[in-house]
């Protein structure tokens, strides 16, 4: 969930038509327009949460920051899914409903899986339905994968401009025999930790059936 | 060992480096508070290894260390018209002023290519934002140092598949493209709150030469230490050893540098790295500890989190909850960042922030004590940190340093000031503070020796002797 209090703004006579902002932006709110060699940037207001990726990817001082007079509130609520559903969706991720996903707009797994259920089948809509992504990138790409994939079995990036890559483990995926080989890691201990919070999630998760 | 209590007029910390990730540098900087004073580590563990290079030092220290410990590595692998690609992090910059860092980056590059008749060339690996390795690259000079052969890169840059033992993981393109790697690092302890001194070495293989997919592994999927395995799984695959030649870093002290190390053997290097870390940076984080309230004044060229005082990251005080060095403690959750949450201290009673980098998400601050802004193109530049879009929400903006640091004594109910602002050797403090680190600093010093800095060892398998006094 987020709170977008600023958009960008593309000044036409600055832009050179270089595509990186499109490139950079995680909810494809920047499209080029016009001829490949002539196009310019134009920027889809609504769908903007202000992570300023293009603003960074410009070096030719054609993106701008606007104040929005009203911040606009972007989020799925948990309570628009059925429970049962969305921490079914979360086990099937491999993750904890609760564990912050995005720290910088404060997006739970269970958000991102919420959104999913709602429809959100890209990175790009997950994105506009929740936050994530608008910040650091240090987190969420991940979560975003495992949730998007759990819901779907793929995910249909023929549609994205942002580079993106499939690694997506988690600890559980550690083989046994690496785990054994680096005694340093507490890998053994932390996958029985792990397998334990499962099986509460899934006895939680039957209860509530 | 301690002595009796000295106080020093303040340091002068590092300048700021300009960028667009942050305000203006400052001209009201922390040290310009009035009434501070300066503690030197030293005072406070006589026992702390004592730095042969300061911030301001002479650089030649460094380059003689570097040309020294160099001529014991075996760089006959590399041939001559090979690409060597000499890999250097932007944290390494952001440890006293930066300079020791650039200048063993370019004693490296001059011996590989003396020795070898290869070509080195430098990747910079930031990871903000575009615009971050090239003003890297503007201020340390790197494009001359490096006649030219320098790149810059980025997490979201084109990713390269690397087999590891935990599956695929993704390096960058640009950091393996050379026929060769050198791993140059350096042991600023850093985020001992997530990498718990266990592989310190391998850490950048999981991180800065990694893409952020690999990255948000690290921080959302995996445990409190078995995160750690990432770097380490990435550095022991087939693909990393074809290529890494040779490792080197800087060896550091709350002082500042002691030396540089390098070896042929990562693993090696590595563990005399982790004894390092554990001798010479254990009293000052059991100190950071025992500290009971503060304000604190971050004041540098970094994110918050990574700015020094002392040689200590803010980072170290902000968790001192607990001993992260401590293997057998049981961790609050197998999810990282609840464990690491764990570790919010309660000694900071309020903060202000008069320079730092935006980017990384500390709203939690806010939260957690009275934050102050301490002038309008800090504030101004918060307003537009993605990453901390609730931040001025909570946070007060005053008009001037000296205001923001009052309203912060008075809100916080301690007048005991500590500032971040990048310095090595020294704390700029109020004389409060002063007076409470040489109250603590015996008691601290007792436990270390006693109990603490042997249990470290222990658990991880280190001989006491390796460590550096």
């Amino acid at each position: 969930m987020k709170f977008v209090k600023q958009v960008v703004d593309i000044v036409d006579e600055n832009c050179t038509g270089c595509y990186r902002c499109e490139r950079a932006c995680p909810t494809n709110a920047i499209t080029m327009v016009g001829p490949r060699k002539k196009a310019l940037a134009v920027v889809e207001e609504s769908a903007c949460i202000a992570c300023f990726r293009c603003v960074d990817s410009c070096d030719d001082d054609a993106i701008t920051i606007a104040e929005l007079a009203e911040p606009r509130k972007i989020g799925t609520s948990t309570k628009t899914v059925d429970p049962v559903a969305l921490n079914k969706l979360c086990d099937a991720a491999g993750l904890d409903p609760n564990q912050m996903a995005c720290l910088c707009s404060s997006s739970k797994v269970k958000e991102l899986a919420a959104a999913a259920i709602n429809g959100a089948s890209t990175f790009e809509q997950l994105a506009l339905a929740t936050g994530a992504a608008s910040g650091c990138l240090l987190y969420c790409s991940v979560p975003m994968r495992r949730v998007l994939v759990a819901h779907l079995g793929t995910v249909d990036e023929s549609g994205s401009k942002v580079r993106r890559y499939d690694s997506d483990q988690v600890l559980l995926d550690v083989p046994a025999d690496a785990a054994d080989a680096y005694p340093l890691f507490a890998l053994r201990r932390e996958h029985a930790e792990a397998t334990a919070l499962r099986n509460q999630r899934d006895a939680a998760l039957k209860e509530i059936r | 060992m301690t002595e009796t209590m000295a106080l020093h007029p303040p340091v002068d910390p590092p300048e700021v480096m300009p960028t667009v990730y942050g305000p203006p540098p400052q001209t009201s900087r922390g040290v310009d508070i009035p009434g501070l004073v300066s503690v030197r580590v030293r005072d406070l563990f006589s026992d702390i290894p004592s730095a042969v290079y300061g911030t301001g030092g002479d650089l030649g220290m460094i380059r003689a260390a570097a040309q020294r410990v160099l001529a014991g590595v075996d760089m006959s692998m590399i041939k001559p018209g090979d690409v060597v690609n000499v890999l250097c992090s932007e944290h390494g910059f952001g440890m006293l002023g930066g300079h020791a860092y650039a200048e063993m980056l370019e004693t490296i590059k001059l011996e590989v290519q003396r020795r070898s008749g290869a070509t080195a060339r430098l990747v910079v690996i930031a990871w903000l934002g575009a615009k971050e390795p090239g003003e890297l690259i503007e201020y340390y000079e790197l494009d001359r140092r490096f006649d030219g052969r320098v790149r810059g890169v980025t997490p979201m840059d084109q990713g390269i598949a690397i087999e590891t033992a935990m599956g695929t993981l993704y390096g960058l393109r640009k950091v393996y493209d050379g026929d060769w790697i050198v791993h140059a690092h350096y042991d600023d302890p850093r985020e001992i709150y997530v990498h718990r001194a266990i592989d310190r070495i391998t850490k950048p293989f999981g991180m800065s030469y990694a893409r952020m997919e690999t990255r948000s592994l690290f921080h959302i999927t995996m445990g409190p230490r078995s995160g750690n395995f990432i770097g380490r799984a990435i550095a022991d695959s087939a693909f990393v050893r074809s290529k890494l030649a040779f490792t080197t870093t800087l060896v550091t002290s709350p002082d500042g540098v002691l030396a540089v190390d390098a070896d042929n053997d990562l693993d090696a290097i590595g563990d005399r790295m982790t004894a390092n870390i554990l001798g010479s940076y254990g009293k000052m984080l059991t100190l950071f500890r025992a500290i009971e309230d503060c304000v604190v004044v971050i004041d540098g060229g970094k994110w918050p989190y990574y700015i020094h005082a002392g040689g200590m990251i803010f980072g170290h005080l902000y968790y001192n909850a607990v001993d992260w060095f401590d293997l057998d403690r049981p961790d609050a959750d197998i999810a990282v960042e609840k464990a690491v949450s764990a570790g919010f201290g309660t000694s900071i009673k309020a903060a202000v922030l008069n320079q730092a980098l935006i980017g990384l998400n500390f709203t939690n601050l806010t939260f957690m004590c009275p934050t102050i802004i301490a002038n309008p193109q800090m504030a101004q530049a918060m307003r537009h940190d993605f990453s901390n879009p609730f931040f001025m929400d909570r946070a007060e903006v005053a008009d001037n340093l000296v205001d923001a640091v009052n309203t912060a004594i008075d809100r916080g109910g301690s007048d005991k000031v500590i500032v971040f602002d990048g310095s090595y050797g020294a704390l700029n403090v109020s004389e409060s503070m002063a007076r409470h680190l040489f109250q603590l600093a015996p008691e601290c010093a007792r436990q270390v020796d006693e109990i603490l800095l042997p249990m470290w060892l222990k658990q991880r398998g280190i001989d006491p002797a390796g460590v550096r006094r």
